[in-house]
């Protein structure tokens, strides 16, 4: 499994802790919400960078005062369909500024890059297959959004607001 | 109506270039079909009985000459000469090819039309009232709110992958002519006792095989809070919308589980949040928006000038379809003329590429170049002068669309059915066909009066025919087609879903039923009544009893 | 109880019918007839092989009966998807057949 981050795909130097595997050794590590509440003392004294990976239907809000700990937030999509990380994705930025990574895990392929993007991920689990360039044209299919969104481009209704002001 | 700027061109081109990618792709095996599958249909491209089938979008039924020209020449170059109109106010090609269907959304964006979201598990065309613009009894012109909102929705990155498909209808009158409650948000435009605009937002209406009338999340929404607060309604029902039945998958089943209060909590709660984001409209985008749907500047003219009198006087046919199918015009002197494409024994919303053009043509002629589709199949010139009702009339008779039958029995709203749909369990065309020529006599549709009738050629109810006057829904009795029929649905302000009169009925006798019912009617009506208030006053027992002879007892 | 395969050309969209030269024709008429289970699940499979190879898309088997060599689907949904809209009797798919490949 590989990282894209910032469109490059690199190695991941975060490790998952299934629920059902071993302790990995002290390093960067992402577990469940079950182990995060179930074993927390434990977590913070590896002393290791900490993320966290919540199931489809659990949401941020049941992390939202523990979130200072957290560099990483995985969500995942069970099937590429099943939309609600998209929404998890914003509420973690917008109603809780988290400003960690904000990453996508599971179902993930290329046409929904960009709707990730725009809804706060910045870094996606892929699987071999999608070459950089793939990833790239992809986030750049569709230039200018019709919604406010969480990366950098300008809506349509701001440039237009723009346009009017210039006069 | 609507200009796209060079943001709403961009769009549209890339798009098309995305799809065109993503064909590419499947086509060389880099996608399977589960993972295209989600693509095509956010793409309009459905997989159909016997071809592909591309539904374009006609967003609120507005469009011009222009764009219909170009839908005959799309009809000609890439598929079989014709196009059907639908329940939503979109258009569908029946025979597309895979391969060619980029190059068919390339020349649809060359005019400002798209194929966009017209399918899959995302905003859907949103539609409203045929006659918006140009009707005395509304508010405002709801077309300026239903453009914000399909812009909104237009690639709403966080809303791609809602549980089911998701449908808004605007009305801004009193009469519902969109069928609002029927939605999955239904927004009546309106003024508060201020004076104020806003809008009541009603939610979790729908048909299909749990038909629902859609209630009330808040009474007055001011205009500039429109998008924060949709974004809250689709922010919760993709985050609890179940995802685990199909069947169960639309915002109606959800305002079912939760309840309307508990609903409305959850959407006021995320509302709070985002009321005053980026999603607060400022007046300038409402104001250049409301801009392209401003009047065209009409002529000073007279209602019923002696020449028009003379011509109704005179020609009993062209005075016939005047009464059925010309209503009146908020601006004197002008008419608004519905195209009936229901021609007796004809396929319902079925047009050629021939007669497109000459649609395109009088449209011209005769109405500013202006064209609208009704979901109720048919189309309207909506700028028509008073005085040029004869000689558009003239011309429509020549082409066999002078059908003076809008609203009358034989203006029948048909899905496309087993005919061409995969989903189907029975035909539903042939039927509408067979009752149309039973009832072709006008005096006697005239004498009838008013009556929806509605086909849904299976349970999904595409044909809407929970919301008919009589329904008729086909299903499938041991590989024959039976018709199960229901009375006293109404999509219009005084919403209701029809009660089921029966056992379903074989093909073959359901025009002679048809005639039962009519017969009942005739007999038990008050002066006035029409089919739907005279069942509304005696009820279903009488209709029943004499379909159903000595079958029933009937509680009274 | 007999069989034939179906799928639809995933280019074209057209309605084809597996035959038994393992290539695909519009005309129920010429589809290979499967009389058992065994060559039912080979006929599947060949097919699924079509799938994969993006010739044919959403296969499936289809009933028919076999009447003085002519070949009718039981169901009748799978009669109108052999012959085209009844709604529309010139694109009856007698005249328009896809080449078989």
């Amino acid at each position: 499994m590989s990282l894209l981050k910032f469109g490059k795909i690199i190695d991941d130097r975060w490790v998952h802790w299934p629920d059902d595997g071993p302790e990995p050794e002290l390093g960067p590590v992402i577990v469940s919400l079950r182990r995060w509440r179930d074993d927390r003392d434990h977590l913070l004294e590896r002393g290791c960078p900490l993320g966290i990976r919540l199931t489809v239907d659990q949401t941020p809000g049941e992390i939202s005062d523990d979130l200072p700990f957290f560099e990483v937030v995985a969500l995942d999509f069970p099937a590429f369909t099943d939309g609600r990380s998209y929404s998890n994705a914003k509420r973690l930025r917008e109603r809780y500024a988290f400003k960690g990574e904000v990453r996508a895990t599971g179902d993930v392929l290329r046409d929904q890059y960009l709707n990730m993007l725009r809804c706060g991920f910045d870094a996606l689990e892929v699987k071999d297959g999608e070459t950089e360039e793939g990833w790239l044209e992809a986030a750049q299919a569709i230039s200018t959004p019709f919604q406010p969104g969480l990366d950098d481009a300008p809506t349509a209704m701001s440039l237009r607001q723009r346009r009017i002001a210039a006069g | 109506m609507y200009q796209y700027d060079e943001f709403d061109h961009s769009l549209v081109a890339e798009r098309t270039e995305q799809f065109r990618g993503q064909v590419a792709r499947r086509l060389a095996g880099d996608l399977t079909e589960d993972e295209f599958k989600p693509l095509r249909l956010m793409n309009g491209l459905y997989l159909q009985l016997h071809a592909y089938m591309l539904r374009v979008a006609i967003p609120y039924g507005t469009f011009s000459s222009a764009q219909l020209r170009k839908l005959a020449h799309i009809a000609n170059k890439y598929d079989r000469g014709y196009g059907h109109f639908t329940t939503r106010q979109n258009i569908q090609f029946n025979w597309p090819k895979l391969e060619d269907v980029p190059d068919m959304l390339a020349e649809l964006a060359e005019v400002e039309m798209h194929a966009i979201q017209t399918s899959g598990n995302c905003i859907r065309n949103v539609t409203a009232d045929q006659f918006a613009g140009v009707i005395a009894d509304e508010v405002d012109d709801s077309r300026t709110w239903a453009e914000i909102v399909r812009q909104w929705s237009t690639l709403h990155p966080e809303f791609t992958y809602l549980p089911r498909k998701f449908k808004f209808a605007f009305s801004a009158s009193e009469h519902d002519r969109a069928a609002v409650r029927f939605h999955d948000i239904g927004v009546i435009v309106k003024r508060n006792v201020e004076g104020e605009l806003g809008f009541e937002i009603m939610v979790g209406g729908g048909l299909g095989r749990t038909p629902m009338m859609a209630k009330t999340l808040r009474r007055f929404l001011p205009e500039r809070h429109l998008l924060s607060y949709i974004e809250a309604i689709l922010r919760v029902y993709n985050l609890i919308g179940r995802r685990d039945n199909k069947y169960k998958a639309r915002i109606k089943i959800l305002v079912h589980e939760l309840g309307i209060d508990e609903l409305s909590g959850l959407v006021e709660a995320e509302w709070e949040r985002i009321r005053d984001s980026d999603l607060k409209l400022p007046e300038e985008e409402i104001r250049r928006i409301r801009q392209h749907f401003a009047p065209p500047v009409y002529e000073v003219l007279e209602d019923d000038t002696p020449e028009f009198a003379a011509h109704r006087f005179e020609n009993a046919a062209f005075n016939r379809w005047v009464g059925t199918n010309v209503v009146t015009h908020k601006q004197t002197g002008y008419a608004i003329a519905t195209i009936s494409l229901k021609p007796v024994g004809g396929v319902p919303g079925d047009v050629t590429a021939m007669e497109m053009e000459a649609i395109a043509d009088l449209a011209d002629s005769f109405s500013l170049g202006e064209l609208r589709a009704t979901h109720e199949q048919n189309l309207v010139l909506p700028h028509v002068r008073q005085v040029d009702l004869y000689a558009l009339w003239s011309a429509l008779e020549d082409m066999g669309f002078a059908t003076p039958n809008a609203g009358l029995i034989s203006d029948i709203i048909a899905c496309p059915g087993m005919d061409y749909c995969a989903l189907a369990t029975a035909r539903s065309i042939p039927v509408a066909q067979r009752i149309s020529q039973r009832f072709a006599d006008l005096d006697r549709q005239l004498d009838i009066g008013e009556l929806k009738v509605k086909i849904s050629g299976c349970i999904n109810a595409c044909g809407h025919h929970h919301v008919g006057h009589i329904g008729l829904l086909g299903v499938d009795r041991k590989g024959e087609e039976f018709y199960q029929i229901t009375l006293g649905g109404s999509a219009a302000e005084d919403a209701t879903v029809g009660t089921i009169i029966g056992p379903a009925i074989a093909s073959e006798a359901v025009v002679d039923a048809f005639e039962t019912l009519i017969d009942v009617y005739l007999s038990e009506r008050n002066e006035g009544e029409r089919f739907l208030d005279t069942y509304r006053r005696v009820g279903l027992a009488p209709f029943k009893e004499t379909l159903y002879p000595g079958k029933f007892h009937v509680a009274a | 109880m007999a069989h034939v395969i179906t799928a639809n050309d995933l280019k074209t969209g057209l309605v084809v019918y597996q035959t038994d030269d393992n290539g695909w024709s519009g005309s129920v008429q010429v589809a290979e007839i499967l009389t058992d289970e065994k060559t039912l699940a080979g006929g599947l499979s060949r097919a699924k092989a079509a799938e994969g190879n993006q010739l044919v898309v959403g296969v499936y088997e289809v009933e028919v009966e076999a009447n003085d060599g002519e070949v009718q689907p039981t169901r009748y949904r799978e009669r109108l998807r052999a012959h085209g809209p009844s709604t529309h009797p010139e694109f009856s798919r007698q005249t328009d057949t896809v080449e078989a490949r």
